[in-house]
């Protein structure tokens, strides 16, 4: 076996197993001189351990764990609710271009500069804090990540390799599994700002008389889509491209909603089952005007 | 040991607290060096255990202050550490096979090298001995003249070794090796990166070799 293959065997092993399960059939002892030798070392004095809370800043590297995996991340940009960070990892060898290689508290790390994710304050404060990302390495990273250097310098990089069965791009594969789900959150932050409740008033005026056939999924308005999302239970309103990132003003019956900034997607809550509703009377009291 | 808290129990151990926190250790280490992928360290098993039981000792501080809040996590930071260890290790043992060959760059040994650059040259050194076993020596010195920039240097090679060829049989001959060559490299799953390092570094001075003993 050649030795990167065998590096990647033992990260796979890592991801895959709990220490816990993997020693659960073996009794290894050591002999009871080596144990004492071991434990009076350990035993000698410890240094007073200070207790350390800091600010959440960019640069600061924790360490937190899913299930039984370490991950160790940087903090990169504060966003409204969520903070920005990268996925750092110690499995240094299996780095390729995209890899920034940095060295903190003497271990060497990479700083995965394509597996970004998002996090809550409250997930960052209850990680370890780790270290800093040295100043001049969270340059790099800002300007690699902008856009302004379009490669890692040569000396803190990984190896080149574009092809999907090396080793170096498997690992990219599995390490960007480990965070997926941290991936969305972004997301469903932002999702929260774009939904609007249906008074349940109006959904009484709307709702479908029980004519076989009569319930439709899709319907449209003059300027969006509207569908109906069983699985969520919703109403989703789709605007097009064109008006996207436009400030509209959207009324619902007779309520008015603001938007500065026109989203592909609103999203309309009931309470009712959506396929009981009539998506078509719905369509015709949803008005949308672009203010220019 | 499956009702055993191996995080406390090992958190412990750091403070000289718990013998069974140290067997935890232990059965984590032995797991691994046991494993397929640290087969060749097993011989030095009792030297390494000791070797990282000095080490883990020397971080002791800085693990006591970072988990003190912490509920879970210790066995896998001490795996971690464990399988960081031991890749040290296999990396820093394949250097020596890597002291026979001449690499251009110059200075191999640096203790501060970055490890995946040591890879990077592991597995340049893979591919030439790949390359030993798969293809003849007459592709290598098509190989060597393959890779000639300069045009003079280019005739006076041509001149010496494929003077019989004619233009059509040396062109289909390097378009036959060029693909026998990326059959290899994407089979044995090579990165670019060490493609290149091979061609740039390790293969100029095969190259002399061949042409010192042809010459």
């Amino acid at each position: 076996m050649r030795e990167i293959e065998r590096i990647y065997k033992a990260y796979l092993e890592e991801i895959e197993n709990s220490p816990e399960e993997e020693i659960k059939d073996i009794n290894v002892s050591l002999d009871r001189r080596k144990k004492e030798r071991i434990m009076n070392l350990f035993r000698k004095p410890i240094k007073e351990i200070k207790k350390e809370q800091l600010d959440i800043e960019e640069g600061n590297i924790y360490l937190m764990f899913e299930g039984h995996i370490p991950v160790y991340f940087v903090v990169f940009e504060k966003l409204d609710e969520l903070y920005e960070v990268f996925k750092m990892s110690k499995w240094v060898e299996l780095a390729n271009q995209n890899d920034l290689i940095t060295r903190i508290n003497d271990e060497w790390f990479i700083v995965e500069t394509w597996n970004s994710f998002y996090l809550t304050e409250e997930k960052i404060m209850s990680s370890i804090f780790y270290g800093k990302l040295p100043v001049e390495d969270l340059e790099i990273l800002e300007n690699f990540v902008n856009g302004k250097i379009k490669e890692l310098p040569e000396e803190k990089r990984g190896i080149l390799a574009l092809s999907e069965n090396t080793y170096q791009i498997k690992f990219h594969e599995k390490e960007s599994e480990i965070v997926r789900k941290y991936k969305f959150a972004i997301f469903v932050e932002f999702e929260k700002e774009n939904v609007i409740e249906l008074p349940p008033a109006r959904e009484k005026e709307i709702k479908l008389k029980l004519v076989a056939g009569k319930e439709k999924k899709v319907s449209r308005g003059e300027n969006f889509i509207i569908q109906a999302d069983k699985e969520n239970n919703l109403f989703k309103v789709i605007f097009p491209s064109s008006l996207q990132g436009k400030k509209a003003i959207l009324k619902l019956f007779d309520e008015t909603f603001n938007i500065k900034e026109l989203p592909e997607e609103i999203y309309i809550k009931v309470k009712e089952k959506v396929e009981n509703l009539d998506i078509e009377e719905l369509a015709k009291n949803i008005k949308l005007k672009i203010e220019e | 040991m499956s009702d055993i808290n191996t995080h406390r129990e090992i958190y412990l151990f750091l403070q000289g607290e718990s013998e069974i926190g140290l067997e935890i250790i232990t059965n984590i280490f032995y797991k691994q060096i046991n494993s397929s992928s640290f087969l060749t360290l097993k011989e030095q098993h009792e030297d390494l255990f000791m070797e990282f039981m000095v080490k883990l000792f020397s971080k002791r501080d800085f693990l006591l202050k970072k988990f003190q809040n912490q509920e879970d996590g210790l066995s896998s930071y001490i795996r971690e550490m464990i399988k960081n260890f031991l890749r040290d290790k296999i990396i820093s043992m394949s250097r020596n096979p890597l002291d026979n060959v001449n690499i251009i760059e110059g200075e191999f040994e640096s203790n501060h090298e970055i490890p995946v650059m040591t890879m990077n040259k592991i597995e340049a050194i893979k591919l030439k001995e790949t390359l030993e076993e798969t293809i003849s020596e007459k592709e290598f010195i098509l190989l060597c003249y393959m890779v000639i920039d300069n045009r003079e240097e280019k005739k006076r090679v041509r001149e010496l070794f494929f003077k019989d060829l004619s233009n059509d049989a040396l062109y289909q001959r390097v378009k036959r090796l060029k693909e026998k060559l990326s059959k290899i490299v994407k089979e044995k799953n090579f990165a670019q990166g060490s493609v290149l390092f091979f061609l740039e570094n390790i293969l100029p001075s095969i190259c002399k070799r061949v042409k010192n003993e042809r010459d």
